[in-house]
């Protein structure tokens, strides 16, 4: 899948050099320091902000792209695009940075991106079939979810994959809570 | 897997326990030098290829439950100056104070456990010991011999295949230390926040009187992450030692129901047990609140089996995995499991943090 892969692991790089500054100023050994080690991090978190606005750029402009396209087709293929995007940037904000706020936000307009598929009409969430083979567990997950209603055949197997061989992780976490809703409640689903 | 027995809390005459002990005493007798202790020649008494570890169970002053293995060989010794026969109390005694030598300062003992391995002897009145069949293909021991001292100890299931089991050990250990770390994360990036606040606020020309301000803030970012510190430690500690069983994080194996989390934390924290500890707090695993309140009775979720003592930061980790949205519904964990019977809820409480490598 096309994307931010390098901005992905740019942002785990410096959320780990955060984390070492964290132990170096847990054993920094007076006041001046702590102050250094603090500016460090500081420093290092204003990368992560830089990288964190470039993924939203980068989702602005797939979005932008998909607004000006002249035919149907091309705009579905942006929209999926941003689909996949933004689902692996929830699991950034999730799992590099802790933050389930953020996560959650990120969810939100990936959800917003598959109303606009549907609304180009004609069945164009079947667009999203593809991702149900992407290498990011996440994304076969989300896709699963929003393919649940109209190809249930081909998402259920999915979400059980993910569920089982992506246990202990978010996906595979993610995956299990879709399953249990599903068969808890498929009106869910009916969207 | 046979039994556990909890040798102390029903000593009381009962047939069981001699025979217990009486094994107890036999296999110790036969083998002196081996720590998990088999019987041997024992076919005349019917009770052959069974082997018993003798632990002692302590409670500390947080409520922890733990269990110290006894060593077999100093418990051998101390059998062996004991009547032929085995007094039962004698016994009791002597493993108990071989136990308490080892157990963790200021606890205090509640049980002689042992844990027994083997088939149940036909019309036994022990067989209510016994739970399923023993089968020595299912649970292989090294050979005699085996290097680093492993001989007759149990043996990982898929050895052959480089330790599967072990990997998966790894693996829950790598997890639950992740757990540990997002909710790190998240506090460290708040904490900086104070700082980068008043690094962005900053006005060109002020001066001195910027300086003073971002020196200010940067002091109340370090009382933040020291504060972090004591949570960090608990955690990291905590889950270095995980997966845990769900009995050992509670605070006491009795079944307790309490009319709400304040009669929880008077009896429990204030009166008994002191409070969960610097670092940690008491997680509901069905949590409270909100429709809970009025569905559940206050019994069933204010519970010695729902509340469960964890580290703060691992509680924040399983409360981030509740507001986690669903990929498509646009509802969070929390609220669909809200809307379900304890039952599922407990279920998918104790999912998640069997998921994040906290408990078996």
């Amino acid at each position: 899948m096309a994307g931010s892969a390098n901005d992905d692991e740019r942002i785990a790089q410096l959320m780990l050099a955060i984390e070492d500054q964290f132990e170096r100023f847990r054993a920094a050994p007076d006041q001046k320091a702590e102050a250094d080690v603090i500016l460090e991090m500081l420093r290092l978190k204003k990368e992560v902000d830089a990288a964190l606005s470039e993924q939203r750029a980068a989702v602005a402009a797939l979005l932008d792209r998909a607004r000006q396209a002249t035919n149907d087709d091309e705009r579905a293929a942006e929209l999926v695009r941003a689909f996949a995007l933004l689902t692996r940037h929830s699991y950034i904000a999730k799992e590099e940075l802790g933050d389930v706020d953020a996560s959650n936000e990120t969810v939100d307009q990936r959800n917003a991106i598959a109303d606009q598929l549907d609304a180009i009409g004609s069945g164009r969430r079947r667009d999203l079939a593809p991702l149900l083979e992407d290498a990011d567990p996440g994304i076969r997950h989300a896709a699963a979810c929003w393919l649940l209603r109209i190809m249930p055949e081909r998402a259920l197997p999915v979400l059980r994959d993910v569920a089982e061989k992506e246990r202990g992780t978010t996906a595979g976490f993610r995956a299990s809570t879709t399953l249990m809703m599903y068969e808890s409640d498929p009106g869910l689903y009916k969207k | 897997m046979v039994k556990q027995y909890d040798a102390l809390a029903n000593r009381a005459n009962s047939f069981d326990i001699v025979l217990f002990m009486f094994y107890l005493g036999a296999s110790l007798r036969q083998n002196p030098e081996a720590k998990m202790l088999v019987p041997r020649d024992m076919n005349a008494l019917g009770v052959a290829d069974r082997s018993f570890a003798i632990f002692g169970r302590f409670r500390s002053p947080t409520g922890r439950v733990s269990d110290v293995a006894i060593d077999g060989r100093r418990l051998a010794k101390s059998i062996a100056r004991l009547p032929a026969m085995g007094n039962v109390d004698e016994l009791l005694t002597a493993a108990a104070e071989l136990a308490t030598r080892d157990c963790p300062p200021k606890s205090r003992p509640i049980a002689v456990v042992a844990v027994g391995f083997g088939p149940a002897a036909a019309g036994s009145s022990s067989l209510a010991w016994w739970k399923g069949d023993f089968d020595e293909n299912k649970h292989r021991r090294w050979p005699a011999g085996a290097p680093d001292s492993q001989g007759g100890q149990f043996r990982p299931k898929d050895d052959a295949a480089g330790g599967t089991d072990e990997r998966k050990a790894r693996l829950k250990a790598q997890v639950s230390r992740r757990a540990a770390r997002e909710a790190i994360r998240i506090k460290v990036l708040a904490a900086l926040r104070i700082a980068a606040r008043a690094v962005t606020n900053a006005i060109p020309g002020v001066g001195e009187a910027d300086d003073v301000l971002i020196a200010a803030d940067i002091i109340r970012t370090a009382a933040e992450l020291h504060q972090l510190e004591t949570e960090t430690a608990a955690a990291l500690a905590f889950v270095a030692h995980a997966p845990y069983s769900l009995d050992e994080l509670r605070v006491t194996s009795e079944y307790e129901t309490f009319s709400s989390a304040r009669a929880f934390a008077k009896d429990i924290t204030v009166k008994r047990f002191g409070p969960a500890g610097s670092g940690y707090q008491y997680h509901h695993i069905v949590e409270q609140g909100g429709g809970n309140e009025e569905n559940i009775p206050p019994e069933q979720l204010h519970s010695t089996e729902n509340m469960i003592r964890m580290p703060t930061l691992v509680h924040e980790a399983i409360t981030a995995k509740m507001y986690d949205e669903e990929g498509k519904t646009g509802m969070t964990v929390r609220e669909w499991l809200r809307t379900q019977p304890y039952e599922v809820q407990r279920e998918r409480g104790i999912q998640i943090m069997r998921d994040l490598g906290i408990i078996r």
